[in-house]
């Protein structure tokens, strides 16, 4: 696969927009919804297990060096299983570029375009993922490392500039619906970092793939702050029963900025930063669905994948008709369970990897 | 039954082959056929190990060659023809002559650079002719010719070759003769000033004011002018299947990375066109990629930035006959600076270059930003800004998008119109199109006043662009982002921003990011657009890979 | 790579042809609204009022030479419910009502009593064209007639004007800056309880005629919005608190209280504060009065019931002494400090004492009292809402005099008839 490389700060640009990008839609609301004042800690003990399962990851990643983790699914459990391994990764990474590209429709729906249709809006979105998409993961990661500090710039101006509405006894009570609730929900939730697989995915673009573990942990911790703190921001703005009420709490909490007569209604500096992290993050989602497919079929050329794939994407995001199922159902769904997705493969592969393979492989060595 | 089956089979494969190849044919269908992509040696610059320790070309001899001049001519010679590297290096020129009759001798000059007139008239007579007779069995004979037979004002003696060679570089012509250990050093200089006028489009404030001209020797005089170091080598070749003209690669040998210079080479060698006759021709030959719309060579009229350029690691490519040099590789950021920017004071310098970024930012976004805020988001305008433009459209007979398109395209017009217009008139024809036109449509109310004004605004923020190229290339951007803020508002403009940093990001410019050294981020000196003290700047922009990469301190 | 470029071309072209741009509204295809009002309705349930800005005479500057339109329309429709009621009004305005630029939502005073709030006009909320930071207006007379009152009679455009009355309440203290969030949030919380604008029209006939003296003497802070006695200007006037139990406006507060309220909420930005000269009572002394920090408190429970320990801080500036006693000498401005700090102590301690009547916490008492829980179900069984009668506090008011203005040191006024001290 000829993908060209990416720069370690680029791979981290790339992931954590990946990862971030879900909590500008209803997710926030959703985590209140369940554990209440303390869903800004929560996030944190999510971020915490990923981080688990990634040490998992890296340690195969380790112990086969210069090869991307589906190459090693192949190499442990042999090709046709590696095959379905391979394939369980590239649907939940399909599944979840397109109920994250939902998501982020029926938002711009309601807050920004008003009228246009779904397909519109979606239509666009993949136009430009497609075309992205074309031009390599070398494109997409060194833009993702150039509009990652402009969008860093307008993240920590927004959340700055609504400290005015912070009130510190918004977060009490403290422990939310209590701590035990807390902490069930925060290892159903890690999901909502499942994306680092990417890494994963894409580790024989990086200039040597022992890199991926530093990588990894800078993304998860980067992620998590980064989750955290608009929880934060969110729980702080709002009392518990109002944000779980918001159908985008963040975008409501940039609406309320307010200094003076004339600065006020900035909410087009958040705008940017939502489609922008968005867009990098759903197409590197997406690009590595398409990786994981063509790697199960060995197929060389990637072109014609995406095409296809971009089509299925819009069919599938567009499938459910109304919102409602979305928010009470699919995501949360996803959201809750999507871990089983994201991390099955892994855990499958390094429990026959640990029993099986290992003594060989280190007997292969010595000798 | 299976034969039939499989009869079938190939027929029914066949009639789909058939469809395929039929559906290839139609233009608009054949894009939806999976064809192969065809291997293309694509040219990709891999990183060289750093060099910069202190043998280097520049001073190896020091330790490893000779220090002075030998008494055997042929071993001088030979020396010579490797240190100025000849034949690779044409402008140098060797003429070697017999004193006294039969004393083997040799001249080492650079043309251009003497003055040819006393070289032919003066030097080679007085040498060949002039020394007949002379008793070679003299004590010295170098002083007798010096003292005797050349007749020019500055002679000097010196058994150095690293002293002899500045010399020569420096315009001086220099005489060996067969077993003397000294070597005569003739001041001809003479450069060529040939109505050298100011350049036209790239002005300074405080730089240089002197441009390229037609001619391809007294341009190298110029650049040997101002980069007096015997590493900076000029290439001939020649290009054009029909006029044959002439073309110089110009480096500095030690510090442009070898793999460029390769690559440049088999480009131009491979133009095979009727005829040159620019240097646009040849950059559009040799660039990576024609489909992108940014430029992927630099074209500059000024010496100063010429060497600058050279300095930094990039080669140069000057046509006869263009009044211009092109450099390549380079980045957004070469074409966005000009040549002032460390000749100011880094205050300044960063000053100056933050409103070009301004400007460039403005000519970019400005009107597609305006479209979509008035068009979708007009909660995010003030009341009363609002209530201004409420009035001022009030009785304006157009939709917005199209009052924009018509005011973009006058403007382009009337900006177009005043290039081409002879003389003075040009810059009268801009003002009095613009002042007046604008004026009249506001006041028939064709158009809103702010309107024309984020117009205009966006007009002047595409003047600071000093590469004309590259404000062509945003010019037209901006009808994309138009287009992309009229479809969907922030949300269009934002996915054209995804899209138009893609493809930015992609461009290469002989295997070198467009965006380098930010995405990806390199190491160079601190200029990209804040610049610090002159002293902070020591390293070459790593990606144009240099041999060395750190500055001479 | 024609190949690519082609597709993204043919892409793009597809995408424009097929569709066109669905959202893109010229500005004057609105109607903006800057003010929304709600009534009782005759002829249906609710009587709705929109302030339309007319934006041609707003925005030009320059003068035409036709006659100045004016800069406002008022429409008032009886509808069932708030969208029915733009949805037929579009069809006589020929323009979409758009809230995007809303400033002010009006309930008339017998709404807010009923508690309709919600059910008129509040579930707006959820209309994405209305911005939360909205201000939230009780009116003490019909939301028609306040809304065709308000509006600049001082030449400054209705926008400035509008959002300029927001601004006084940081400079004066005499109303709360309550936007729609602040209310409908508090409206669902389980915190405190909400609070609302108290405005209303002054038609100037409360100012006395030179040389009437059967007047009844109130004091001016004590007056509610639209009693003020005075003359000339803008005849809408936002002046004190409604003060809600859940949605039912329960009490309304005069000026004095609601400077005091915001001091206790930590809202009080700055203000003139005016009291009796401590020496000689029939003169006055104004002072500059800023909240220096915001109000320390603490919460004990004693017996389960909750006892908060309030210290309010602030920092005054002398603006004005009428007895030019020396008050600014550091032997006597602790005099001055402990004068004021009684005053506002017995103001407070009666606000919380009315507080407790009504047994609504308007003082956000409930902000501080939640930290003593670890979680919601235990915060929401202890239910505060119902509890403030059951609380208890004690004031305790640090006031210091910073700032004398560009006197140090007033000297006696000398004449013939008397002498002063």
């Amino acid at each position: 696969m000829n993908e060209g490389k990416v720069g370690n700060i680029e791979m981290i640009c790339l992931i954590v927009n990946a990862i971030v990008c879900k909590a500008f839609f209803t997710s926030v609301a959703a985590v209140i919804q369940k554990v209440g004042t303390a869903g800004w800690y929560m996030t944190l003990i999510s971020a915490a297990v990923s981080l688990a399962v990634f040490g998992l990851m890296y340690i195969m990643i380790r112990a086969y060096e210069g090869k991307n983790i589906l190459e090693i699914y192949d190499e442990i459990v042999g090709k046709k299983a590696g095959r379905l391994l391979t394939l369980v990764s590239c649907m939940i990474l399909f599944l979840s570029a397109s109920i994250t590209l939902r998501e982020f429709t029926d938002a711009t729906n309601v807050y920004l375009l008003h009228v246009s249709p779904p397909g519109y809006i979606v239509g666009m979105f993949i136009i430009a993922m497609i075309v992205v998409c074309f031009f390599g993961i070398e494109g997409l990661a060194r833009t993702a490392k150039f509009f990652s500090y402009i969008l860093l710039i307008n993240f920590l101006i927004v959340m700055v500039l609504s400290i005015q509405h912070y009130q510190i006894y918004r977060l009490y009570p403290l422990l939310g619906y209590g701590l035990g609730n807390t902490v069930k929900n925060g290892i159903m939730r890690s999901s909502a970092y499942g994306e680092i697989i990417l890494i994963g995915i894409f580790a024989k673009a990086l200039n040597n793939t022992k890199d991926a573990g530093k990588i990894g942990l800078k993304c998860l911790i980067l992620g998590g702050l980064f989750i955290a703190q608009i929880l934060f921001s969110v729980i702080a703005s709002f009392p518990y029963f109002t944000a779980a009420e918001l159908a985008d709490p963040l975008y409501i909490m940039v609406s309320l900025i307010e200094y003076g007569r004339f600065f006020q209604r900035v909410e087009v500096i958040f705008i940017f930063t939502w489609n922008l992290s968005t867009l990098i993050g759903l197409t590197a989602i997406f690009y590595g669905a398409v990786i994981s497919y063509c790697h199960a079929f060995d197929i060389k050329d990637k072109r014609p994948i995406i095409i296809s794939f971009a089509i299925s994407i819009y069919a599938a995001t567009l499938i459910i008709p109304s919102i409602t199922i979305i928010l009470d159902y699919v995501v949360p769904t996803l959201r809750d369970y999507g871990w089983v997705g994201f991390y099955s493969p892994i855990f499958i592969a390094i429990i026959i990897w640990f029993f099986f393979k290992r003594g060989k492989q280190t007997y292969a060595e010595k000798s | 039954m299976y034969s039939e089956y499989h009869k079938t089979m190939q027929r029914l494969k066949a009639s789909g082959l058939r469809l395929v190849e039929t559906m290839g044919k139609i233009p608009f269908l054949n894009l939806l056929i999976y064809k192969e992509s065809p291997k293309k040696d694509k040219f990709e610059l891999l990183e060289t190990k750093e060099d910069d320790s202190e043998d280097d070309v520049i001073n190896e001899h020091k330790v490893v060659k000779e220090k002075y001049i030998y008494s055997d001519i042929k071993a001088n010679l030979k020396r010579i023809r490797e240190d100025f590297n000849i034949p690779q290096n044409s402008d140098v020129i060797i003429r070697e002559l017999k004193i006294c009759g039969y004393i083997d001798a040799f001249l080492v000059f650079i043309n251009g650079l003497i003055d040819k007139k006393i070289l032919n008239e003066v030097v080679l007579k007085n040498l060949m002719s002039g020394t007949r007779g002379m008793d070679y069995e003299e004590e010295d004979l170098v002083d007798a010719i010096a003292e005797r037979i050349i007749n020019v004002g500055i002679v000097k003696k010196h058994n150095l070759f690293d002293r002899i060679e500045d010399f020569i570089t420096n315009g001086y012509c220099a005489l060996f003769i067969d077993g003397y250990e000294k070597c005569l050093l003739l001041e001809m200089t003479a450069y060529e000033k040939r109505n050298i006028e100011k350049p036209e489009n790239e002005k300074t404030i405080r730089g240089s004011k002197e441009s390229f001209v037609e001619d391809l020797p007294t341009n190298i005089s110029i650049l040997r002018r101002l980069f007096r170091n015997k590493n900076f080598i000029v290439e001939y070749m020649k290009i054009g299947a029909e006029n044959n003209i002439g073309c110089a690669i110009m480096y500095v040998k030690g510090i442009t990375n070898p793999e460029i210079l390769k690559e440049l080479k088999k480009r131009i060698n491979k133009v095979k066109s009727e005829a040159i006759l620019n240097s646009g021709m040849l950059e559009q030959r040799i660039e990576d990629n024609k489909w992108m719309i940014f430029p992927q060579t630099l074209n500059t009229e000024r010496p100063d930035r010429a060497v600058s350029l050279l300095m930094e690691g990039k080669a140069l490519v000057m046509v006869e006959g263009s009044p211009c040099v092109n450099a390549v590789p380079i980045t957004f950021f070469d074409l966005y600076h000009t040549s002032e920017d460390n000749n100011l004071k880094w205050q300044y310098g960063s000053f100056i270059s933050i409103i070009r970024l301004l400007g460039v930012f403005m000519a970019v976004f400005l009107p597609g930003f305006y479209i979509a805020l008035v068009l979708y988001s007009q909660e995010m305008i003030s009341s009363e800004l609002l209530a201004s433009i409420a009035a001022a459209r009030e009785g304006v007979p157009f939709p917005t998008i199209i009052e924009l398109i018509i005011m973009e395209l006058a403007f382009e017009l009337i900006r177009e119109a005043s290039s081409r217009v002879p003389g003075s008139i040009g810059e009268t024809l801009g003002i009095v199109g613009a002042l007046i036109l604008g004026q009249a449509a506001v006041q028939a109310g064709l158009v809103s006043p702010i309107l024309i004004i984020v117009v205009a605004a966006s007009g002047i923020a595409n003047f600071v662009i000093p590469d004309y190229s590259l404000s062509l290339a945003i010019r037209i951007s901006r009808f994309f982002f138009i287009l992309m803020g009229y479809m969907a508002g922030f949300y269009g403009i934002s996915i054209g921003m995804f899209i138009f940093f893609v493809i930015m990001c992609s461009v290469k410019s002989l295997g070198v990011p467009f965006l380098a050294p930010v995405a990806p981020k390199l190491r160079t000196s601190p200029d990209i657009i804040l610049t610090k003290p002159i002293d902070k700047m020591n390293y070459r922009p790593d990606e144009s890979n240099a041999v060395k990469k750190l500055k001479k301190e | 790579m024609q190949r690519k470029v082609s597709i993204i071309i043919t892409l793009f072209a597809v995408t424009l042809l097929s569709t066109s741009c669905f959202d893109a509204h010229e500005v004057d295809n609105y109607a903006y609204v800057t003010t929304v009002g709600v009534d009782k309705g005759v002829a249906d349930k609710w009587r709705f009022s929109f302030q339309i800005a007319n934006m041609r005479a707003t925005g030009s500057r320059e003068e035409s030479g036709n006659q100045k339109a004016p800069e406002y329309i008022t429409i008032t429709i009886d509808a069932p419910s708030f969208f029915h009621a733009v949805n037929v009004l579009n069809t006589s305005i020929a323009r979409t009502l758009n809230f995007r630029h809303t400033k002010y939502l009006v309930i008339s005073r017998d709404i807010a009593k009923e508690g309709k709030f919600t059910e008129s006009l509040g579930t707006i909320i959820r209309f994405r064209e209305i911005r939360r930071t909205t201000g939230v207006v009780v009116s003490t007379d019909t939301a028609e007639a306040f809304i065709e009152e308000f509006n600049p009679k001082i030449g400054i455009s209705l926008a400035r004007l509008q959002e300029g009355y927001m601004e006084q309440s940081r400079q004066t203290g005499f109303f709360p800056e309550i936007q729609l969030k602040d209310y409908y949030l508090e409206i669902k919380s389980n915190y405190s309880q909400p609070i609302a604008i108290l405005a209303g029209i002054n038609d100037f006939s409360h100012l006395p005629q030179q040389g009437e003296t059967d007047v009844e003497k109130i004091e001016l802070g004590k007056r509610k919005a639209g009693e003020i006695p005075r003359k000339g200007g803008n005849t809408v006037e936002f002046f004190g608190t409604a003060v809600f139990d859940g949605e039912r406006m329960v009490a309304e507060l005069n000026g004095y209280e609601t400077t005091i309220m915001l001091m206790l909420r930590g809202e009080y930005d700055r203000g003139i504060f005016t009291l009796k000269d401590p020496l000689k009572p029939e003169l006055y002394i104004s002072l500059n009065l800023k909240q220096r920090r915001k109000p320390k408190v603490k919460v004990e429970f004693v017996d389960g019931k909750p006892v908060f320990h309030i210290k309010l801080m602030l920092n005054g500036e002398i603006m004005a002494i009428q007895s030019s006693i020396g008050y600014e000498k550091t032997s006597k401005i602790g005099y001055l400090e402990s004068a004021i700090e009684d005053i506002i102590k017995q103001q407070a301690e009666a606000l919380i004492e009315k507080a407790k009547e009504l047994n609504v916490d308007f003082l956000n008492f409930g902000f501080h009292i939640v930290k003593a829980f670890p979680t919601i179900q235990e915060w929401e069984k202890y239910n505060w809402i119902g509890q403030m009668e059951t609380a208890k506090a004690t004031v305790e008011v640090d006031v210091k005099i910073r700032k004398i203005g560009t006197l140090i040191k007033s000297s006696q006024i000398l004449g013939t008839e008397g002498e002063q001290d």
